[in-house]
């Protein structure tokens, strides 16, 4: 826990508490930069401890429509057949069901966990928390936890399990955060593309101001994508917002017989 | 992933006035975004504040309505709070109805007992 997270939360103890989530300036004078300490000097690595949420908002100003399906990042995968038809017509199926105002269930509906990369897309706020040997990420969508290990040795492939989170293993390569990813479970799949177990993530954090996070993702996986996958998400630290708790027991949602979601009414 | 994009036209406008995603886990394309219905004088009977969704159940006529609405946080941004809303307070609402036709939708806005008017989108 590094002193400008503790100080994010004095802050904000000491201050109304103002939900912060577009980054509402507080009222209260901007606190005095940060003394070195000794704790702080031990540790090279850039602060990226803290309550961070996606910037610019991924959701748009002027009034999306609705029923309109949400593209994936950056230019979408680049799949080979038969994976590319595939997909395409899974997502065609998704727009239809859209647009007759049914949507298809999906595994955020059912309230499972993004798993990697999506729990970095930062739908909700997500806090990164540094600690030796290990960096954490805890989102708000659905209490998710994905921990990184740092300069850890990847289990041999008998030894990895595949899982929604995958191993992660990152080093800070001087101001970048690098961190592989690999293990991840098939039927985890990222905005539907579907992954071998091949595929490896790799990601790449950089601050670019103080408060400002940059997330450069690249993923390869040789047997489903003809050319890697890339695609950036940058964040904003957010000193104030705290992160409550989220869980679906409250959801109104019904999952009717034939895969479409619809609203339980009370 | 289903990023909620709410709205379209003019409606679009007033749903994004908290510039935040108002739910991440389902589409809310259930919603007739393009209608907007009204009730005076409905009953609470019950405010359930909590993640994904802030949900209201309100018994106007003899029909009981369930409101879907942003999330706490979305909602606290807006002037809410957990108890802004009590069983048997009278309240006005709008809301964009279910496109199936059912008694429900996404509340719009609401007016409390004491004349207040919060957004809850």
């Amino acid at each position: 826990m590094s002193f400008e997270y503790l100080r994010g939360l004095a802050l904000a103890s000491a201050t109304a508490l103002i939900w912060a989530w577009s980054g509402v300036a507080l009222a209260a004078p901007a606190p005095a930069p940060a003394k070195p300490s000794a704790a702080a000097s031990a540790h090279a690595e850039p602060d990226i401890t803290g309550v961070w949420e996606r910037y610019p908002s991924p959701f748009s100003d002027d009034g999306d429509d609705e029923t309109k399906l949400a593209p994936p990042p950056g230019n979408g995968p680049d799949l080979k057949e038969p994976y590319a038809g595939e997909w395409k017509a899974l997502r065609n199926k998704r727009q239809a069901a859209l647009t007759a105002g049914t949507p298809m269930v999906d595994a955020s509906t059912r309230c499972l966990p993004e798993g990697t990369p999506g729990i970095m897309e930062g739908i909700y706020p997500i806090q990164i928390l540094q600690t030796p040997g290990q960096i954490t990420v805890l989102a708000e969508l659905f209490m998710q936890t994905r921990r990184i290990y740092l300069d850890a040795a990847f289990p041999a492939p008998d030894d990895l399990a595949p899982s929604y989170y995958g191993f992660s293993s990152g080093h800070w390569d001087g101001e970048v955060l690098v961190v592989k990813t690999r293990g991840v479970q098939k039927d985890l799949q990222f905005y539907d593309i579907p992954h071998s177990d091949a595929m490896t993530i790799t990601e790449r954090y950089r601050l670019t101001a103080p408060d400002m996070l940059r997330l450069d993702v690249y993923v390869e996986d040789p047997g489903y994508l003809k050319t890697p996958y890339t695609f950036t998400w940058e964040y904003k630290r957010n000193r104030e917002y705290r992160i409550p708790e989220y869980v679906c027991d409250h959801r109104l949602d019904v999952i009717n017989p034939d895969g479409t979601v619809s609203m339980g009414l009370k | 992933m289903p990023k909620i994009r709410m709205g379209a036209g003019v409606l679009g406008a007033s749903l994004l006035a908290l510039g935040q995603p108002s739910a991440a886990h389902h589409s809310f394309a259930m919603f007739d975004q393009t209608k907007m219905s009204e009730l005076k004088g409905a009953a609470v009977a019950q405010f359930q504040w909590a993640n994904p969704h802030v949900y209201v159940v309100i018994k106007g006529d003899e029909t009981v309505y369930t409101l879907e609405c942003g999330s706490p946080s979305n909602m606290a941004k807006a002037g809410w709070k957990f108890n802004s809303l009590k069983p048997g307070d009278k309240i006005n609402v709008t809301y964009y109805p279910l496109r199936n036709g059912k008694p429900g939708g996404a509340l719009k806005i609401a007016t409390l007992p004491n004349g207040k008017k919060l957004d809850a989108w």
